[in-house]
């Protein structure tokens, strides 16, 4: 077993299962198979045999940790569960216009959401978000600068959000 | 679209407090469970012989569904389930051939540019027929559920409720697999058909696809009058919260597996739901 007390784990999983689930929501868009990769992810965290160097490289390592779990889960794509009703169910919103923009983002290319989560959600500037997924910065750049394009051709397809995106100007 | 929109919408998608705190829960228990049995390995090591009869133990009980024709269906014991729940699940393994990439169509293919390391896409068509025209696949089609309106099974896709859709998984923009999912409704049963097919860049070995069950599992052979050999597993969920009984039938055809769940409705609990299921199986060109 690693290093962590019961108390650390739980005190781990509070402050950051939020952002585990959402990066797993947002690469494998299943729910249950989300969750799942919730408690891989932890559980490894609680096999480390080395403590955490702070509050950034833990954070760091289960970005990677998550993101490295999901590809794994998609590579044996059979072992994805069927998306069901209750997918959606568990997720409301606010604004119908955000889960439709929550449906745009699934069909970005993984890296392109990925980067566009890190660096616009988490707040990694372009180089750390370079970092985190083996990258260089210029290459994480382009992705964000396409991820937006692609966002703002598929919003302005989209008829009744397609207004809003007019009066923001992207 | 302004960054405080990407933002907002992030923000909403979580877990609830309360099923956060259950899988909490649910980690710390394992680690118990982990530690525990730490503690009791380094205690005393198992008898070589008693790890023996272990692993045959695991096997005997995987075979309770025996191997048939159409391939090995095996159940996992409850505590090896991947998802880590309770219930039970089993793997199947097919027998097809896969298919070369350049079989599928232009349009599949166009798909995959620009997607990620492994990506997958989701497209809502308005038949089956509409399905494997856009993979560019001749697979022969069911007389019965062509005729059925369609179901409630399928999935969500873009906020839509779609009975039939193609799933496309990619690896390096190359298709590897591809699944179409239709979802019929009968009079006294709905049926969710599933066909997959792998191409020839697909090395991923193992089982194709496993399943979750939920009450009294068994299995029957059957093979259609046109010699297709279909495994039909039974899993019983009356006594569990479902309250009906679900017949998964599993046979390859045209280089492609099969799946087909059948479901009797509620209200017509009667054993002929199987008799009816076969009548489907008849009915594959």
């Amino acid at each position: 077993m690693g290093v962590l007390t019961t108390e650390e784990v739980a005190s781990l999983y509070r402050r950051h299962a939020g952002m585990v689930y959402q990066i797993s929501l947002m690469l494998l868009k299943n729910a249950p198979d989300a969750e799942d990769t919730v408690q891989t992810v932890f559980r490894r965290a609680m096999e480390r045999e080395e403590p955490f160097d702070g509050p950034d490289h833990e954070r760091a390592w289960l970005i990677v940790t998550a993101r490295n779990e999901c590809k794994n889960q998609l590579r044996h794509w059979w072992r994805t569960k069927r998306a069901d009703v209750e997918t959606l169910d568990n997720l409301t919103w606010e604004q119908p216009g955000d889960g439709e923009l929550w449906e745009l983002i699934l069909t970005l290319p993984e890296h392109e959401k990925m980067a566009l989560y890190l660096h616009y959600y988490q707040g990694y500037s372009t180089g750390e978000t370079a970092d985190l997924m083996g990258k260089n910065p210029s290459t994480v750049r382009s992705w964000l600068c396409r991820a937006r394009r692609r966002l703002k051709d598929l919003l302005e397809e989209d008829g009744e959000y397609g207004g809003q995106t007019a009066e923001t100007g992207l | 679209m302004e960054d405080k929109q990407l933002k907002q919408v992030f923000d909403q998608v979580k877990l609830s407090p309360e099923r956060e705190e259950a899988m909490l829960a649910d980690l710390l228990n394992k680690k118990k469970e982990v530690s525990g049995m730490k503690q009791a390995n380094n205690r005393r090591r198992l008898p070589a012989a008693a790890l023996v009869a272990a692993v045959l133990v695991v096997v005997l009980a995987g075979s309770a569904i025996a191997a048939g024709h159409f391939g090995r269906v095996n159940v996992v014991p409850k505590d090896q389930n991947i998802y880590g729940g309770a219930g039970s699940s089993y793997d199947i393994y097919g027998e097809y051939n896969q298919i070369p990439v350049e079989s599928l169509s232009e349009e599949v293919l166009a798909y995959g540019k620009g997607l990620g390391e492994y990506d997958v896409v989701d497209l809502p068509f308005a038949s089956w027929r509409e399905c494997t025209a856009f993979l560019g696949l001749d697979l022969g089609g069911n007389s019965i559920l062509e005729q059925l309106p369609q179901g409630e099974g399928g999935c969500y896709l873009d906020g839509e409720r779609v009975s039939n859709y193609v799933h496309v998984g990619y690896y390096e923009e190359t298709p590897v697999v591809a699944r179409i999912v239709s979802s019929y409704q009968g009079e006294r049963y709905s049926v969710d058909e599933e066909v997959t097919i792998r191409t020839e860049e697909n090395y991923i070995s193992g089982a194709d696809t496993r399943m979750d069950t939920y009450g009294k599992v068994t299995s029957e052979d059957y093979v259609t009058p046109s010699g297709m050999a279909v495994k039909i597993v039974i899993d019983d969920m009356r006594e569990a919260e479902f309250q009906t009984i679900r017949y998964i039938a599993h046979f390859s055809k045209d280089d492609a597996l099969y799946m087909l769940q059948f479901f009797p409705n509620i209200e017509s609990q009667s054993p002929g739901g199987l008799d009816e299921l076969k009548e489907i199986l008849d009915a594959y060109e």
